[in-house]
């Protein structure tokens, strides 16, 4: 086995079309990443930080397929990216994505095995009855009552929706996941109960971990390295303790002098 | 940010039959709306049942009878009973229009989900195509279709279903268009779904709702744009009972024997107002967010 | 001491719906002086917003709410008062900061007339003394370049700009109090916090009190002279922001903040009950 990074960026660049034509050609577009390159060993964790518009959540998509990319490539265990969706049809060891937003990660139709087992589905993995058993299993693993599977996603709380999304993500047992926001839209004391779960996840099932937040805490508490970007570049890359106490890019040190603590102590 | 309490207590509970009935309850215009509709349908199923004389059986001894206790609505001009041939054309008018519909949405939604799910340019040529149908008159064009075709029931559903196709498929573009950016479909495509896939299991379910809400305000529409053509001969051919045609019928006698065209016309306008209340009800069900207090 | 310009007392406020009634706010009481700045603080479902709305007589839309207790603000009682009164009342001597500027300004016309607009409402200015009055307090919102702003559409302009284009709504008559609900949580965090310095300069330049609504133990450190945190409808714990989240004495804000990841070591489990 040949000794490749997990995840290997380089130089990827994404753009979207601002406007069209009357007939749906693009006439202008919008940089949303610019030339980032990353890369992440199996098992680790990558925090990407940035504000709204720094093109974080565009490099997840572009990572997941989700998004064309216009130059640079992406290697999964040492194999070049080529197809949009390769990554995550994968059916073992892929990469799979977690949003932010737990109202809208669930379809409103589902029922909740459904939703957990619905990459099985797409992947014709097992007889329905397999797959079902299969998502009380993950709901399980997630910290959900299996009993309640067959509800639908509306009847959860947020917390309890994110563990939903996560568990929908493990269903295809990736090595990756990509978090785009994971906690943002939740309070406190659930933030701490899903961040929990993410870190024993990665322990018993080794997974990596890209982890995207605009919250400097919650990536400082859960990764070893991270990024820095605006407006669709790396304007910063090391270890995250390093960044956080001796920040060199002028945007990281306002980035880092506008986070309000809450504790005194510190 | 927003109240979280009631909010989540009313969003929690959509969808259940005891919410269904319990907004029902505080509208006595749908329960109204409710009741005209279940009533047509139940004359509609239950016609041979109901009519008390064979619509198509020809007494020539007693044409043109005013309203009695043995012909409630009368009868025509070759004899027939009245109350039996609105039963019959109450039948047949309720099936056209549900037709109309039936083709509309479900082509509709089917052509505007996967445009709007598809778009660049798959979706630009399909949008171009319905702005083409929609800028056309459509009375006109079904009036054409139908003379093409040759006038029958079955054309004129087919016509007059065509050319609502539009109206449904821009309104599922729309949805589509929103849809495509849950991220609930993302999650999906992440995990390798076809667009048929996404298509058929987070798409078109989701729409479902804002199509059956329009769906049930067409009805009215199809139900007297039916009418309107068959009045004018191109639906429904003698000897066939149908409201339109009934009254089209009626048009020649209306200076003596007025309940002719009258008892019809009222019909077709009490059941069109009865769905029209029923699709208020409806949509306040489906999308409470859209009623305005 | 100042005087007391907000003063609720054993507020109770209950939505009836289906599946029978609600009760948001279970017998509250809090004050806000002049000049202050009190942060109410609490997680979703707590009932600090409904409580905050409620000093202004405002309740979410198309809900009719139960409500017992009172509510004073500038002497005056809030509870009892007509729509009429409130609308004059809201406008010039107390305003609402909403958290998202996007839904709160009309998409359809220029910020400059909807400033404008807001000015005419409550002083008997010009229409083009109004728009000179309202190029001023956005330069005194530090937009560096007013008339472009005045000339924009809401949707042309950042969400930082968009929300100092609100906080000038809101200082444009003066308000004595101010009721800013989550007024930065949908910013950056370096926008944030330039809008809250903003936000308390201008308060404690014209005496304005500023009750806040937040989620925020941060903003609440930064901002806030006195706090309360609200539960399950209840006031559970008040005080000064410091001592409080220095030595938190009530269960649920030790908890709170405990669950903050800053204060475990990186890649330990938070404590969590």
């Amino acid at each position: 086995m040949p000794n490749h990074s997990l995840l290997e960026v380089e130089n990827v660049s994404v753009r979207f079309a601002l406007e069209y034509d009357w007939l749906g050609k693009p006439l202008r577009f919008l940089e949303a990443v610019r030339e980032v390159s990353l890369s992440l060993q199996a098992g680790d964790s990558l925090g990407i930080v940035g504000e709204s518009g720094s093109g974080k959540s565009t490099l997840a998509q572009a990572i997941m397929g989700l998004v064309p990319i216009e130059s640079g490539s992406i290697r999964f265990k040492g194999e070049t990216l080529s197809h949009p969706n390769t990554l995550g049809s994968s059916a073992k060891g892929g990469c799979q994505i977690v949003f932010q937003d737990p109202q809208s990660s669930l379809d409103p139709r589902m029922r909740v095995w459904e939703i957990i087992s619905e990459g099985l589905e797409i992947r014709r993995l097992g007889t329905r009855r397999e797959r079902r058993e299969k998502a009380a299993m993950l709901a399980d693993q997630v910290g959900l009552d299996p009993h309640h599977i067959d509800r639908h996603a509306h009847e959860f709380s947020g917390g309890q929706r994110q563990r939903i999304a996560i568990a929908r993500a493990l269903a295809l047992e990736p090595e990756l996941l990509l978090l785009d926001e994971p906690t943002s839209a939740l309070d406190i004391s659930v933030q701490a109960q899903v961040l929990n779960l993410l870190l024993g996840l990665q322990e018993s099932l080794g997974l990596a971990y890209l982890f995207i937040s605009h919250n400097i805490s919650v990536v400082d508490h859960m990764c070893e390295r991270l990024i820095v970007m605006k407006h669709g570049q790396v304007v910063e890359a090391g270890e995250t303790q390093r960044v956080l106490l001796n920040p060199q890019a002028p945007y990281t040190k306002q980035l880092l002098s506008s986070v309000l603590r809450a504790d005194p102590v510190s | 940010m927003p109240l979280d309490t009631p909010v989540t207590l009313a969003s929690s509970n959509v969808g259940g039959w005891s919410y269904i009935w319990y907004q029902i309850r505080h509208s006595p215009l749908v329960i109204l709306g409710l009741a005209i509709v279940v009533a047509m349908l139940a004359i509609a199923l239950l016609a041979p049942l109901l009519a008390p004389y064979d619509p198509y059986a020809v007494s020539l001894d007693d044409r043109l009878l005013p309203p009695s206790a043995a012909h409630w609505a009368g009868t025509d001009e070759i004899g027939r009973d009245l109350l039996s041939r609105i039963i019959y054309g109450a039948r047949a008018s309720l099936a056209v229009a549900l037709a109309i519909v039936t083709i509309a949405a479900s082509l509709g939604t089917l052509l505007g989900s996967f445009s709007g799910l598809a778009g660049g340019r798959i979706d630009a040529v399909i949008m171009r195509l319905t702005d083409t149908v929609m800028a056309l008159p459509g009375l006109v064009i079904a009036l054409a279709m139908t003379a093409a075709l040759g006038p029958s029931l079955v054309n004129l559903a087919l016509a007059l279903g065509i050319l609502g196709v539009p109206f449904y498929t821009r309104l599922a573009r729309g949805q589509a268009l929103g849809l495509r950016q849950m991220q609930y479909v993302l999650a999906s495509r992440a995990m390798g779904a076809s667009t048929s896939y996404v298509l058929r299991r987070h798409i078109v379910s989701n729409l479902l709702s804002t199509m059956v809400v329009f769906a049930s305000m067409h009805i009215s529409g199809a139900l007297l744009a039916a009418a309107a053509l068959s009045f004018i001969g191109l639906g429904a051919q003698p000897p066939t009972a149908e409201l339109g045609a009934l009254i089209n019928v009626g048009r020649a006698y209306i200076q003596d024997e007025w309940w002719y065209s009258l008892i019809p016309g009222l019909v077709v306008v009490v059941s069109a107002l009865g769905f029209n209340l029923l699709g208020d009800g409806i949509r306040d069900v489906l999308d409470p967010k859209s009623r305005k207090k | 001491m100042n005087e007391c310009v907000v003063e609720i007392k054993e507020l109770r406020v209950s939505f009836p719906g289906f599946g029978g009634s609600v009760e948001a706010v279970r017998g509250i009481s809090l004050e806000v002086f002049q000049g202050e700045i009190v942060g109410l603080v609490g997680e979703s479902g707590s009932g600090k917003s409904v409580s905050a709305l409620t000093a202004l007589g405002m309740f979410p839309l198309g809900t009719k709410p139960q409500v017992s207790g009172s509510v004073t603000v500038l002497g005056k009682d809030v509870l009892s008062m007509s729509e009429r009164q409130l609308e004059s009342l809201r406008g010039s001597q107390i305003a609402l900061v909403p958290q998202e500027p996007l839904t709160s300004l009309n998409p359809t016309i220029r910020v400059g007339r909807q400033l404008s607009a807001v000015i005419r409402a409550h002083r008997s200015e010009s229409a083009q003394r109004a728009m000179e009055i309202g190029t001023e307090l956005l330069s005194e919102m530090m937009i560096e370049d007013p008339l472009r702003v005045m000339g924009a559409y809401p949707f042309e302009l950042s969400g930082g700009l968009r929300q100092r284009v609100v906080l000038a709504m809101a200082f444009a008559c003066n308000p004595k109090v101010l009721i800013a609900d989550e007024p930065t949580s949908a910013l950056d965090v370096t926008v944030q916090k330039e809008v809250l310095d903003l936000l308390a300069a201008r308060a404690r330049a014209s005496g304005a009190s500023i009750l806040m609504i937040t989620h925020d133990m941060g903003v609440v450190r930064y901002i806030c002279d006195r706090l309360y945190v609200m539960l399950d409808g209840r006031i559970v714990e008040s005080g000064d922001p410091d001592r409080l989240l220095s030595h938190p004495e009530h269960a649920y804000t030790k908890r709170l903040l405990n669950a903050l990841p800053e204060r475990t070591a990186r890649r330990h489990l938070l404590p969590v009950e």
